[in-house]
């Protein structure tokens, strides 16, 4: 399928950017305590330097140019690279081992001969004295070379080490990344294709990407049992729209030969079957309408107990005339926030279902009543119930047990009653009220009583 | 009466016009929304009957227009939504009543006919006479030919609002938008079961049959029972 992939996958990109960013901060560090070191060697070697320079300076300002030879002497017999210079103001050696040229005044760096021959870095200190004299204090400066040289290939090594553990590690989580993406990306053109039954890939390792991957896959399964419902949907509405249309037709047909004076009583069949059909589309509608949500803007405090009372009472000579009995069993103060219309509706049709899909003498109960903060609305009767394996399907739309489809009614009503219960937060649950069918809501926690 | 009547429907609205015509009303008949408050304020109506659903403009926004330029006409909606937003709106817009389509032409009628009753005649002293039977509304009490009925509170509200509507046809449908504001049509014969109580009580020891059946249409209770 023809949707293009970026050039420069983004795992890869990611993973690449951090190792760079890893070779830049250990470059940084790495030439920052590189310097450090290599400043702090370089100025404590001055600073013994000096030190000695200006201990020999103060001697022979005490004991003349005798003292500072004989000192010289006495220093120059302590093994050692370094040693001392003593010149006059013509180059001339006076005194001192050392092998270096006169060096100039203050520090600098020197050239010096080695004791076995060779010619290694140093380090000067050098002063003019009174005379004209040139005092200096040399020391060899391979040792600071060699510890510089020492640092860098540590630092060297480490950096590689740093940009290689940051190029492969880069590397391996980028195709890792890019292997699950991928294989999500494969799973959703798949579904794309048609193959509606397949599902996010899941490792064991429950990360991110598997809750992910959980996450799509119930979107995928709520998606799944809203296009199976939208088939039975319009296999169902086609159904049940066909009898009653056929109906029609026929009671027209045959009203346009019939003597005039039951043309009128065929007309009114006629009126009731398009009655019939457009209650039907009422229905729909008013499902779709609740399935928007958009009801929920317009909830408020809704005293269950008082709608259940009110209900009872409009409906209790209806039942009464049908042969069973309504009994009621509401506490005062169970309210919730939602629609009360809608939840008049949902009890209605609760009620007027227990009322066509039972034998008279039933006893119809509608409890409201408080459980653990939350508002519960029940109605039972005493009837034969509904086997467990079909309450599901008598919740789907046009969802009625096989045995009333004789029965007059569109079996919209607790599809109606159901998604009225959903856009409150609460579930609508068939049960068994051992004997009879019982229909639960429980409201979520709401405001609690006086609010 | 002079009804306005705003219907863009090229069948639905003559045929519309055509049952208030037989029905003995004087109907102006226009398909414009934009057309609709000009017309209302030009013409002398009793009553407007306008769709929810217009050309030019909608009807919400016809009748805000009306009631700006002074109509104070009852306004009877048509809509063909079921929305409760849409009746809400319509209501807050200044409409009287609303008629979800499709309707049967009696509810129409009957409804116009409740409209016009309701525009010419204010409230009375809280006593409602039918025939032998009064109603006092502060009182609570109910008599027939000087007998006091003891009726239940929903009787007694039925037994009103037949008798505010004396001598005409109360659908079922407005019984339960009255009584019990019950906007859907419940599948139980929940005004009838009432009714039967309601007309048990009355007639007993009576002679003649106070509330009348309307076959296909509803209720009506007897100005001379």
């Amino acid at each position: 399928m023809g949707m293009p992939r970026p050039r420069v996958r983004t795992a890869y990109r990611v993973a690449g950017l951090y190792a760079l960013s890893f070779v830049i901060v250990s470059l940084l560090v790495g030439g920052a305590t590189w310097g450090f070191a290599s400043h702090t060697l370089r100025r404590s070697l001055d600073q013994r330097l000096v030190n000695e320079l200006t201990t020999l300076v103060r001697a022979t300002a005490k004991e003349g140019q005798a003292g500072l030879i004989g000192d010289i002497v006495a220093r120059d017999s302590v093994p050692g690279d370094g040693g001392y210079l003593l010149a006059d103001a013509g180059g001339r050696r006076i005194a001192g081992r050392v092998g270096v040229p006169t060096p100039r005044p203050g520090l600098s760096d020197v050239m010096m001969r080695s004791h076995h021959g060779g010619v290694e870095a140093a380090r000067a200190a050098a002063v003019i004295l009174p005379g004209g004299e040139t005092l200096a204090v040399v020391d060899e400066a391979d040792t600071l070379d060699h510890l510089e040289h020492t640092l860098l290939v540590i630092a060297t090594a480490g950096f590689a080490l740093v940009v290689a553990t940051g190029v492969l590690g880069g590397f391996f989580v980028g195709r890792s990344i890019h292997r699950r993406v991928q294989a999500l990306d494969l799973a959703a053109r798949a579904i794309i294709d048609g193959d509606l039954a397949r599902r996010m890939p899941r490792s064991a390792r429950d990360d991110e990407f598997d809750q992910l991957s959980d996450t799509l896959n119930r979107m995928l399964d709520h998606i799944g049992r809203l296009m199976d419902s939208l088939r039975h949907v319009s296999t169902d509405i086609a159904h049940d729209l066909r009898t009653p249309l056929a109906r029609l037709r026929a009671t027209v047909e045959t009203a346009r030969e019939a003597p005039a004076a039951e043309q009128r009583e065929r007309l009114d069949d006629s009126l009731a079957g398009i009655d019939q059909v457009m209650d039907l589309f009422t229905t729909i509608l008013r499902i779709s309408e609740v399935e928007r949500h958009t009801v929920r803007e317009q909830f408020r405090e809704v005293s269950l107990d008082a709608v259940v009372r009110d209900m009872a009472e409009a409906y209790g000579p209806a039942v009464e005339d049908s042969d069973r009995v309504l009994l009621v069993d509401a506490v005062d103060g169970t309210v919730l926030r939602g629609d009360e219309a809608l939840i008049i509706q949902a009890l209605s049709n609760l009620i007027e279902n227990a009322i066509k899909h039972t034998p008279p003498c039933t006893r119809i109960r509608v409890t409201a009543r408080r459980d653990a903060g939350r508002a519960v609305l029940i109605v039972a009767d005493d009837g034969p119930g509904i086997p467990v394996h079909q309450r599901a399907a008598m919740l789907r739309r046009f969802g009625r047990g096989e045995t009333s489809r004789s029965t007059p009614g569109h079996g919209l009503g607790l599809t109606l009653a159901a998604v009225v219960a959903e856009v409150h937060g609460a579930e609508l649950i068939l049960g068994d009220a051992a004997p009879g069918l019982s229909a639960t809501i429980r409201f979520p926690a709401g405001p609690t009583t006086g609010v | 009466m002079r009804i306005l009547l705003v219907e863009d429907d090229p069948v639905l609205g003559p045929q519309v016009r055509d049952a208030l015509d037989q029905a003995g009303h004087a109907v102006t008949l226009i398909d414009d929304g934009l057309a609709a408050g000009e017309r209302a304020v030009q013409g002398d109506f009793d009553i407007v009957i306008l769709d929810r659903m217009l050309p030019g403009q909608d009807g919400v926004e016809a009748l805000r227009d009306m009631r700006r330029s002074g109509v104070g006409a009852p306004v009877l909606m048509l809509t063909a939504r079921g929305a409760v937003e849409d009746r809400v709106e319509g209501l807050e817009a200044g409409a009287d009543d609303y008629l979800v389509k499709p309707f049967a032409i009696v509810e129409l009628l009957a409804r116009i006919a409740a409209l016009g009753r309701r525009a010419r005649s204010p409230d009375h002293d809280g006593i409602l006479v039918a025939g032998n039977i009064r109603l006092d509304r502060t009182e609570r009490v109910v008599t027939r030919s000087g007998r006091a009925i003891t009726l239940h509170p929903r009787e007694f509200q039925l037994l009103e609002t037949l008798m505010r509507h004396c001598g005409h046809v109360v659908t079922r449908a407005m019984l339960l938008k009255a009584i019990w504001r019950y906007d859907f049509d419940p599948q139980t014969k929940i005004v009838e079961s009432h009714m039967s109580r309601l007309r048990a009580k009355l007639d007993a020891g009576f002679a003649v049959v106070a509330i009348e059946t309307v076959r296909g249409e509803g209720y009506r209770i007897r100005g001379d029972a």
